[in-house]
């Protein structure tokens, strides 16, 4: 077994820069393919299919914000309105237009990178926590725009979505839907890596760092921030269509303001600026949150003496403490802790 | 034009309320630079505390203010000495996260000790109507923003022409030049945050006795808030004030004449309107100032 | 050391995720889903009801001859926060496991209910709830409400406003009303929140329905669901002259408009009408004096005294506030419909036979039961999915809650139902 850093050395440049760089690495991924696409689908019920898939969903959107926040440093309030806005993209043209779900997937992708366009050109003066501040205006304008809609967003009613079709194969159970995003989760997180190893990562990271140096050495700063904005909002765009013809209709209702929120937990928690620490922090909040809906209650019907309130507010006020705990103790997010777990391992017997 | 005084008026009143909230998140802003996103739950729970005095622990008006001057204080030295001192030095989006941390707790402490619907206070200042003219003047909406108005001369006095107020000016300006200059800086944070929580309980409160102490309301109108710290400017005090008034006039304005043309809840995005339109054309607010930065 | 700890504790909390749930079995045990907001916006309102539940649950298993001999039921609650996400795998989670539900609520609000909706028809197990929004009840699926259809709420609103304008009528308001605007109809208003369910009421086979009658209907207003400040959408209402007014919202809100409007003073210049699930004591306790002539057009009982002794019994030993009872009897109205199809899908098939399939079955056929602490009868059919046809009314008479009408017609106004005006 050839795990880093003992024992295997590289001998060219094109072999240091590979994302799998050993066979080990190589097998890893083999084995995890195999579990993720195969083992789990087979072995899980409706109920842990219904929550990965969710979690994938939002997986493919924070992996959006990551490269708005943790790449280029730009704070969104306001991630949650994108993904619904791709999923209305999707929507209108399935519902008006009768294109098909797969027809709709680039112009969800292009049309929610105009919005986010539109609504990064405040950074072209701004930047921190101002630019926060126009994203959660985003946030507002555009729920009031999808709800004075009318016939064409579906108003408060919202707009109910078909299924995808592969051919004459209709994609409608849990199973078949777990393999449909599976697949846009590997995609979005290679396209991801891609990008974050390449030109754009560097740039974006050179901006966060700091903007003003970056100028000076030539980036396009207002340029390259709002591509960050695209990127961002197009991976939202693509969550958007998935979690529109999963749920099978889209309403504003569905995304609710703390969900921005939420987001943003997502990507702090899980390690700015890295993307198996976005994949992370999802699993980790969103599993905490439906521990949270699971157990509170039952721990309420164990003990009959405690009123629910009780339990429910310790839950929210637990919530609340991880987060804040977690800032406090690991401010570098998940993401850090599984670097110390993975060189430790590495080096193991060796304590450094 | 009876209706348009009577809109106008009306968003006065709310605008005093949107100026005093915004104050103290300036304050706490301006003093720690820490942007308090807790401030609507704060802003609830100090109503929501003053309620529990008056109605459950039946304690008189004069008494009630006491207790929470004490909370406040301790609070602020909590929140100053065990949550935001460890993040000195972390990124500005890691002490958002935070208060947003922060906010949930509070937020949790609140469906503890008050659980169910939302509280109503009993009369804790005279309620009436009286007519100039052709309009109604609510007593106690008049009431409501002298309070606010008294509040942020008595705190504009303590910012420009005291002690206290020129170290948090100081501290404001740079947190290492004014430690150096002899000033204990997280002495300043813990009054900044106590003044912050001061404020905000006081917004929280007239909102719970205009309306009904109840969290999500209380914590929707802080939101809208925001936008007027961002129109006044970050760094204003007397900028928060007439941003507060102004948004407050342009929602019920905007409510009143523009909703029946676009199937109504404009109200609800004006100020967000306002906030993007500020951010577009005068980025740092009315008599907020650019900073010149160095790399 | 502490971030090892730290750690460690995260690994737990990791681990403690994974779902473990024990169930000890000796009697049929039918497994009902509850889904309640326990931690979010509503969780004030379903705390209340979910103790009506519990107290219901446990006192129907202990309660000789409600159910047959052997035949019990078990109530799982999740807590989804009123996240709608979080609801529907929380639905996933509890009808893959064994054996089957054979009943759920869908969340007790309107959008959670609507993204149910298609899972209850696939599942095939009904699912009650209490919300009648249009996407729910129509077309007629899986999905029963124990609400009248929010159409015909206006509607006997409506009748209730014409049979009233005249100069002898006992509401003080709406005599005013009647004094001042002689000449013409009545005209009524609505104001609602902003939101798919304040919006869910005007539909367009309320005007013609209204014009038969002879009252005029005013254009509608709505309110943001945390209002700072109504008084534009309120003085546009009353300045388009509308008699009764129509709030459909909760009791926040809805004292919230009626201290607004005493502020600029038209408070009486309206008289309102309160949701079915409003809570017209909690309006009293809000606004105090100025909610004196508010009056609610229900089917459930908001008064205790009207409820079976055994159940006010168990309300006076919760010691919650009178403000509570109307959340508490909904649970009990709801659940007792629960224990009614029970008991006739165990007459019919046997307990162990009982399916949702079996439980849809008796529920469409279901005619005028009359359940507990509700005023209207419930009568499902394959196309009419909510239960109520008929309402009472209540009135805030100085602070007493005093039942003006029994029983009213609320009409069926779906598309295809019976009283749509052609």
């Amino acid at each position: 077994m050839s795990r880093r850093p003992c024992g295997t050395f590289d001998v060219s440049y094109e072999k240091d820069i590979c994302v799998f760089r050993t066979p080990f690495h190589w097998i890893m991924l083999v084995v995890l393919l195999v579990l993720y696409l195969i083992v789990f689908p087979l072995l899980a019920e409706d109920g842990a299919l219904s929550i990965m898939n969710m979690l994938y969903i939002t997986i493919i959107a924070t992996l959006g914000l990551n490269f708005l926040l943790g790449y280029c440093g730009q704070i969104s309030l306001g991630h949650a309105i994108f993904v619904a806005v791709g999923g209305y993209i999707t929507g209108i043209f399935m519902t008006h237009f009768g294109f098909s779900w797969w027809a709709t997937l680039p112009l969800s992708l292009i049309g929610t990178a105009i919005v986010g366009l539109f609504f990064g050109l405040p950074s072209l003066r701004l930047k921190g926590f101002y630019i926060a501040m126009s994203t959660l205006a985003s946030y507002f304008i555009l729920v009031w725009i999808i709800m004075h809609g009318g016939a064409v967003t579906g108003g408060i009613n919202g707009l109910p979505i078909d299924v995808p079709m592969i051919g004459s194969y209709e994609i409608c159970s849990q199973r078949q839907f777990y393999y449909l995003i599976a697949a846009f989760l590997a995609l979005a997180v290679f396209v991801a890596k891609s990008i974050a190893r390449g030109r754009l990562g560097r740039i974006f990271i050179a901006i966060r760092d700091d903007d003003l140096a970056a100028e000076v050495m030539g980036i396009n700063v207002f340029g390259y921030k709002l591509i960050a904005f695209a990127i961002s909002s197009a991976y939202a765009g693509i969550a958007g269509s998935l979690f529109a013809t999963y749920w099978g209709f889209i309403s504003f209702e569905q995304f609710p303001f703390t969900d921005n929120i939420w987001y943003l937990g997502y990507v702090i928690v899980g390690g700015m600026g890295s993307i198996v620490g976005t994949i992370f922090g999802v699993f980790f909040l969103k599993l905490l949150g439906y521990f949270v809906m699971i157990v509170g209650p039952m721990i309420g019907s164990a003990l009959p003496s405690i009123a629910g309130s009780v339990v429910s507010s310790m839950l929210l006020i637990f919530n609340g403490a991880v987060i804040v705990a977690f800032l406090i103790f690991e401010p570098r997010g998940l993401h850090h802790r599984w670097e110390t777990i993975r060189s430790s391992m590495q080096i193991w017997p060796f304590t450094y | 034009m009876t209706l348009f005084l009577q809109f106008l008026f009306s968003g006065i009143m709310l605008g005093g309320i949107y100026g005093l909230i915004a104050v103290g998140i300036v304050l706490i802003v301006k003093g720690t630079k820490v942007f308090n996103f807790a401030h609507g739950d704060l802003a609830a729970l100090g109503a929501y505390l003053f309620w529990g005095l008056l109605v459950q622990a039946q304690l008189n008006i004069g008494l009630s203010v006491v207790v929470m001057l004490i909370f406040a204080a301790i609070l602020a030295v909590f929140l100053e000495r065990f949550i935001l001192r460890p993040m000195i030095g972390q990124p500005l989006l890691s002490t958002i996260m935070v208060t947003i941390g922060v906010g949930q707790i509070f937020a949790g402490i609140i469906t503890l000790l008050w659980p169910g619907p939302g509280r109503t206070f009993p009369h804790i200042m005279p309620s009436g109507t009286f007519h100039v003219g052709p309009i109604a003047l609510s007593l106690e909406a008049l009431i409501s923003f002298a309070i606010c108005i008294v509040a942020l001369i008595c705190f504009y006095f303590l910012f420009q022409h005291t002690n206290i107020g020129l170290a948090m000016r100081g501290t404001a300006e740079d947190h290492q030049l004014a430690q150096s200059g002899g000033i204990q800086v997280t002495r300043i944070f813990a009054v900044c945050w106590f003044i912050g929580i001061m404020l905000a309980s006081m917004g929280g409160i007239l909102i719970g006795n205009l309306h009904q102490v109840d969290r999500p309301a209380v914590a929707h109108f802080v939101l809208k808030s925001f936008a007027v710290v961002i129109f006044g400017g970050l760094e204003s005090i007397v900028g928060a004030l007439i941003a507060g008034i102004f948004v407050g006039m342009l929602e019920i304005l905007g409510a009143g004449y523009l909703d029946p043309l676009v199937g109504g809840g404009l109200g609800e995005i004006i100020p967000f309107v306002v906030l993007l339109t500020i951010l577009l054309i005068k980025p740092y607010g009315l008599f907020g100032y650019k900073r010149i930065e160095r790399v | 050391m502490g971030k090892r700890l730290f750690g460690v504790f995260m690994l737990l909390c990791f681990l403690a995720v994974l779902p473990i749930s024990v169930h000890a079995k000796e009697d049929v045990s039918y497994r009902i889903i509850g889904m309640y907001d326990l931690t979010g916006p509503y969780s004030g309102l379903h705390q209340v009801i979910l103790r009506g539940i519990k107290d219901f649950v446990a006192w129907a298993n202990e309660e000789p001859g409600y159910f047959p001999d052997g035949v019990k039921w078990d109530h799982e609650i999740y807590d989804t926060g009123m996240d709608m996400q979080k609801c529907v795998a929380a639905y996933q989670m509890a009808t893959s496991k064994k054996p089957e539900p054979i009943i759920t609520t869908g969340g007790l609000a309107s959008p959670t209910i609507i993204a149910i909706k298609p899972l209850a028809k696939r599942k095939k197990i009904p699912c009650i709830d209490g919300s009648s929004a249009r996407p729910i009840v129509h077309p007629a699926a899986w999905s029963f409400s124990m609400q009248g259809c929010y159409e015909g709420m206006i509607a006997a609103s409506a009748k209730f406003l014409k049979d009233n304008w005249n100069a002898n009528t006992p509401y003080k308001l709406i005599r005013k009303r009647y004094e001042e605007n002689k000449g013409r109809n009545p005209r009524l208003g609505l104001i609602g929140w902003d939101n798919a369910f304040g919006r869910a009421f005007d539909q367009k086979e309320i005007k013609p329905y209204l014009k038969q009658l002879g009252v005029d209907w005013v254009e509608p207003e709505y309110v943001p669901v945390s209002p700072t400040d109504t008084t534009p959408q309120i003085l546009r209402l009353v300045k388009r002259g509308a008699d009764m007014i129509y709030f459909g919202m909760y009791p926040n809100t809805h004292a919230t408009i009626l201290k607004d409007a005493a502020r600029v003073g038209v408070r009486d210049k309206f008289q309102d009408m309160a949701f079915w699930a409003d809570n017209i004591i909690q309006i009293r306790t809000y606004a105090g004096e100025i909610a004196n002539e508010t009056m609610m057009l229900t089917g459930y009982q908001p008064d205790t005294n009207e409820w079976e002794p055994a159940f006010k019994k168990m309300f006076e030993k919760t010691k919650m506030s009178e403000d509570y009872a109307l959340g508490y009897s909904l649970a009990m109205s709801w659940f007792d419909v629960y224990g009614e199809s029970i008991r006739r899908a165990v007459k019919k098939v046997g307990p162990e036979k009982v399916t949702g399939r079996v439980i849809y079955d008796v529920l469409t056929s279901m005619t005028d039961y009359k359940c507990m602490a509700y005023n209207s009868l419930i009568t499902f059919k394959k196309n009419k999915t909510f239960g109520p046809s008929t309402a009472s009314i209540y009135q805030n008479q100085n602070g007493k809650i005093v039942k003006i009408v029994d029983s009213i017609y609320t009409p069926n106004l779906l598309p295809g139902g019976e009283d749509v005006v052609k």
